[in-house]
């Protein structure tokens, strides 16, 4: 400002400022005087403070000592008023107490009430709840009288649930349950109790067993429930004595309950009961003492009870079970066949054969059986229900079996019966061919479809783990033994007793001629009469020989593929007295065996009733004085008749391999020409002939006979022939008798050959030549006829 | 498994083949020719453990066919047979001179019909026995004479065919006739049971056993050898049966000396040796109750099973002739028609098994 303003200017700023000053001056005067009184005041305020402060100091004192006195006089009031209030507090309780016996009081009015009302079950229950107090104060004061009428009272109770006790059975451990619970004596009434229960479950059970028994019998009447007969509702009536049919499963027509569901309902009333029961006593009796002795009237009760439940069970399923595999088996169908035809239904066996039935069922009572276990430990009922699950596998699998056999043999006795009725070789139509048919269908089919059915268990493994093994061999052992029953029953079917499984069956060597009374009427046909001792028919050992290789080729082998598919045993230790597994090369060598028996016998039959018929024209002949012949004897056409018979026969059944192969015509002559001069001989050359002959004489040797037809036609023959052998060489002929002999075998040659044909025929022709050889050393004139005699006297006889 | 066999040839058809009662020990055997035209011979034959051999101890001529021959106990010279001479039967007694081929005829045993069979007593060396197709007859042997003491006949229709008198009662005989077996108190000479069919058609043979006084075995025309008891014979069922030949059962022989062993010759051309320990030991007269199973299981009871137990084959004809040696338990001695006779011995496996 100096710099730039003026002096004038600087001045009269000056000026400004100085009166300036001067105004701010008198201002600040003027607040001065205003603010005066203020700060007297404020001054004399903080010099009255300070004295007021100092002498605040003793009346806080002062206060504090008052407030100390208070709090004294508070607390004792307190506690003064205490007494009072737990007085009060008791005289609440004593209230409440006066209260309660208020209902003690009038308990013996109620119990009285109660019983006039034969309500005895309100009455223990007064009474029980009362009790505890009586127990208490039963000795004192007014008590002592409330005490006595209540006791008086329960003793009414007591003698009441006694009466009925000895009157009504039906509630008897209801009645103890009450009995106990008013304090009587422990013994007798847990026995008692145990009995009511005991016979409760027994009632249980034998509703269960009439239910039972009406599954039984529909599922045995034709069709069976499984095929839905409507019409068999009426027949299975639900048994008297059962209450609730519903509730055991049965349908409203009355059909009884399927097995499973049978059992769920056996086991939901018994096994409850049973739960309740061995709580009760538990509870009631026993209060926490689970000594040994103790629990022994509960266990041997239970034990009892729950034997009878597994008799049920066993009896049931296995009733089930059986009915099932016999549905499965066609059994019921089987009867209705009467002929073979391959397409009828019971041929159709199903592949349910009841497993998972038995299955569902035992685990059903696997599970139920398990709740009690954790009840009744000492019983171990997990073993038991183990042991019934196994003993229902095992009875199904040999009912199965059972069944399958059966299903079979009565297929063999329809085949008998059938042959029997078609009046033996007279009518040579027998359907040898359809029944054979028929027969290995039976078999293949239903051993096919058994296993198949019982290969159901191995999808219940969890439920059979412990036993898995036996299972398969069990299998295995039914098969083996059903295979071993085929071929007994085959061979009695044939009458043949099996020197190597000698069984009692009667049926074997009861066969016998009609005492040779009247020889003559029995032709020794081998299939004449229909006599029970008769030999069998010729036809049907042909026929199970034949299914004995069948099964021994086929049958066997496929059981065996399907063994090692499923029912694998197991191959460690096994005890001796297990039926043994199931061995193919075993049954397949009984099979053989029993096919080369029966084969055998076929064989025997035919050839004994040539044997016979021989004896007889032998017998009947004076040889040594005979005629000299013209012609041949007849019996000579009957042999070759009854020879073409067993031909027949055998071409229904056996293949025609080798029949026909060589041609029987100029051979034959020149051995009879050669036979003629040989025998002019001696011994030398007779055992030469001998033993061409040997070997060929045995037509079943070790090797067996050949399944063919000229094989056992010629092993027919042979048989027949040797035994015209040694019936000449009991004889002395004379030279008639000789050429007589030898003309009939000139005649035979060659109808014999043709009629065998093949390979087997070499023996019977040199068997015919022993025959004229044994005639010729058995000759007193052994001199023969020319070939062309002979020639001749045939010549003459095909003329007339 | 067997010896090897030993074989003697006769040239001509026999048929017959006995064992001399045991004397000093050796074995021997006697046996006739059945031919029909030419000079037939009784030969007595005796084994020489030494060399293994048959040797032939006398041969004598005899004019008639030999169908059977019973040798004196005690007297191997003196025997008798049942002969025929075309068609004609008859049976003589012999009494062999000590050297020479001829024999001496003692006495003609007068019969009616065909003669089967010659038994002189084992008991009783003044006893025989000879079984006629139509009569059992019994005779008593006088120093040059034989008297008929008694006379049966076999009933109706039926026809004698061999006998067998009981190894110690010496009252009773079983004789086989048509398909049955009659068995007779042959003292008393009259039928006291029997079994009407034994085998189908014809009964060829029975033998005694030689431990169980009511065991005997019979074999038939149905190739098969069946076991009967005394105690049971109205019975129809044996009380077992086995079969192992292919034709008639001709000769059934029980080992005099072992009950579990039995012989058998066929017409097959076959000789069984048949092992029955089983049976053996069952004494009583119920068949036996063999358990089903039981049998196939245990292989102990299949090895010791009744059966079977070796077949020789070195005959090429029937097998008419069949003996048991005397004196040694496991010799034996066939004969097929042809001639052919073979001593064999009884597999060792067999021997051990009853021995051990």
């Amino acid at each position: 400002m100096t710099k730039t303003y003026s002096v004038d200017r600087l001045l009269t700023e000056h000026r400004s400022m100085a009166r300036e000053i001067k105004n701010l001056d008198s201002d600040m005067q003027q607040l001065v005087y205003e603010n005066y009184n203020k700060f007297i005041a404020a001054t004399d305020t903080i010099r009255a403070m300070k004295t007021n402060v100092d002498g605040m100091e003793s009346d806080m004192e002062h206060l504090k000592t008052n407030m100390d006195t208070v709090a004294d006089k508070s607390s004792a009031v307190n506690q003064k008023l205490l007494k009072r209030r737990q007085q009060v507090e008791e005289l609440n309780r004593v209230q409440n107490l006066l209260t309660r016996l208020q209902a003690v009081f009038d308990l013996p009015g109620r119990m009285q009430a109660a019983l006039e009302e034969d309500a005895l079950g309100a009455a223990v229950g007064f009474y029980s709840e009362a009790l505890p107090l009586l127990r208490k104060y039963g000795h004192r004061g007014a008590f002592r009288g409330i005490a006595a009428e209540a006791d008086a009272a329960a003793r009414q109770v007591s003698a009441a649930l006694k009466r009925r006790l000895a009157e009504r059975k039906d509630d008897t451990e209801q009645a103890v349950l009450l009995l106990r619970k008013l304090g009587e004596a422990d013994d007798t009434l847990q026995a008692k109790y145990l009995q009511g229960r005991s016979e409760r479950m027994t009632r249980i059970l034998q509703e269960a067993a009439a239910v039972a028994a009406v599954m039984a019998a529909v599922s045995q009447q034709p069709g069976g429930a499984a095929v839905g007969g409507s019409s068999s509702s009426s027949a299975a009536a639900v048994p008297a004595g059962v209450e609730s049919p519903e509730a055991w499963g049965f349908a409203a027509n009355g059909t009884p309950p399927s097995l499973p569901r049978f059992v769920k309902a056996l086991d939901e009333r018994l096994i409850n009961t049973m739960q309740e029961t061995v709580m009760n006593v538990n509870g009631i009796f026993l209060q926490g003492d689970q000594s040994a002795a103790r629990r022994k009237p509960l266990l041997a009760m239970a034990k009892d009870i729950i034997r009878e439940y597994f008799k049920l069970i066993r009896r049931t399923v296995g009733d089930s079970a059986m009915s099932a595999v016999a549905t499965a088996a066609c059994l019921h169908l089987a009867g209705g066949d009467k002929d073979f035809s391959a397409t009828s239904p019971s041929l159709d066996f199903p592949d349910n054969w009841g497993t998972d039935t038995v299955m569902a069922a035992m685990s059903a009572v696997i599970t139920d059986i398990g709740l009690l276990h954790s009840q009744l430990p000492e019983l171990s009922l997990r073993d038991w229900a183990a042991a019934a699950t196994e003993q229902a596998v095992r009875g199904h699998i040999a009912a199965a079996f059972g069944a399958l056999q059966e299903r079979m043999s009565s297929g063999v006795r329809m085949v008998t019966s059938q042959l029997a009725s078609q009046d033996g070789d007279q009518a040579p139509v027998q359907p040898l061919s359809p029944a054979y048919g028929y027969l290995s269908e039976v078999i293949q089919r239903g051993i096919a479809a058994l296993l198949k059915g019982l290969r159901v268990y191995e999808q219940h493994g969890r439920l059979l783990a412990s036993f898995q093994d036996q299972l398969s061999d069990a299998v295995q052992g039914q098969l083996q033994a059903l295979f071993q029953s085929l071929v007994s029953s085959f061979l009695a079917a044939a009458k043949i007793k099996d020197a190597s499984a000698t069984s009692s069956s009667s049926s074997s060597e009861s066969s016998r001629q009609p005492s040779g009374a009247e020889p003559s009427t029995n032709s020794g046909d081998a299939s004449g009469s229909s006599a029970a001792d008769d030999p069998p028919k010729t036809g049907l050992v042909l026929l199970l020989a034949k299914l004995a290789m069948f099964m021994e080729d086929a049958v066997v082998p496929a059981v065996m593929e399907a063994l090692a598919g499923s029912f694998q045993g197991r191959s460690g230790f096994r005890a001796s007295d297990e039926p043994p597994p199931f061995v193919g090369g075993e049954v397949a060598r009984r099979l053989g065996t029993a096919a080369n028996l029966l084969l055998g016998s076929y064989v025997d039959l035919h050839g004994r009733s040539l044997s016979l018929l021989l004896q007889r024209s032998v017998g009947s002949t004076n040889w040594l004085h005979a005629q000299p012949p013209r012609a041949p004897r007849p019996v000579c056409d009957l042999l070759l008749e009854r020879l073409g018979r067993c031909e027949a026969e055998l071409s229904r059944l056996v293949d025609a391999s080798g029949r026909g192969a060589g041609p029987a015509g100029a051979p034959q002559h020149q051995r009879v020409g050669s036979s003629s001069e040989v025998l002019l001989e001696s011994a030398a050359v007779e055992r030469g002939m001998a033993k061409l002959f040997r070997g060929k004489v045995q037509p079943f040797g070790a090797s067996g006979l050949r399944f063919t037809q000229s094989a056992l036609l010629a092993a027919v023959a042979i048989v027949g022939l040797k035994s015209l052998v040694e019936f000449i060489r009991l004889q002395t002929l004379g030279k008639a008798g000789l050429q007589q002999l030898q003309l009939d075998m000139y005649y035979m040659r060659p109808r014999l050959l043709r009629l065998l044909g093949g390979p087997d025929a070499e023996a019977v022709g040199q068997l015919l030549d022993e025959v004229v050889a044994a005639a010729a050393e058995r000759s007193t004139d052994p001199t023969m006829l020319e070939t062309a005699t002979l020639e001749k006297a045939l010549l003459a006889l095909s003329r007339q | 498994m067997a010896a090897e066999a030993i074989t003697f040839s006769l040239t001509l058809p026999s048929r017959t083949l006995r064992a001399v009662p045991a004397g000093d020990g050796a074995t021997q055997w006697i046996v006739g020719t059945t031919s029909l035209r030419e000079e037939n011979e009784v030969k007595l034959l005796e084994y020489d453990p030494a060399h293994d051999q048959l040797v032939a101890k006398a041969s004598w001529v005899h004019p008639e066919e030999v169908w059977d021959i019973s040798c004196c106990p005690g007297h191997t010279g003196t025997f008798v047979t049942a002969h025929a001479k075309v068609g004609v039967y008859g049976a003589t007694l012999w009494q062999a001179s000590d050297s020479g081929r001829q024999l001496s005829r003692v006495a003609d045993l007068k019969h009616e019909g065909v003669v089967r069979r010659v038994l002189w007593s084992q008991h009783n060396t003044g006893q025989l026995l000879t079984v006629e197709e139509g009569a059992l007859r019994t005779w008593s042997v006088g120093d040059a004479a034989v008297q008929q003491t008694a006379c049966g006949a076999p009933g109706e229709l039926e026809q004698f065919w061999t006998a067998a008198p009981h190894p110690r009662d010496p009252q009773l005989a079983l004789v086989a006739a048509g398909p049955g077996v009659q068995l007779w108190d042959v003292q008393a000479m009259k039928q006291v049971g029997g079994i009407e069919v034994a085998h189908r058609m014809r009964t060829w043979d029975v033998s005694w056993a030689p431990g169980n006084e009511h065991r005997f075995v019979t074999g038939g025309d149905d190739c098969k050898l069946r076991f009967w008891d005394t105690r049971m014979l109205s019975r129809p069922e044996a009380l077992q049966e086995m079969s192992g030949h292919s034709h008639w059962v001709w000769g059934v022989a029980y080992s005099p000396f072992h009950e579990q062993l039995l012989l058998s010759s066929s017409t097959d051309t076959t000789v069984n040796v048949w092992y029955a320990p089983a049976l053996a030991k069952l004494k009583g007269p119920e068949a036996k109750q063999q358990p089903m199973g039981v049998k196939s299981s245990s292989q102990s009871s299949l090895r010791d099973a009744d059966g079977k137990a070796h077949t020789y084959d070195e005959h090429e004809d029937s097998v008419y002739g069949l003996a048991w040696s005397a004196s040694d338990p496991w010799l034996f001695a066939s004969m097929s028609y042809d001639g052919r006779l073979v001593v064999n011995k009884v597999p060792k496996n067999i021997k051990y098994k009853i021995l051990i």
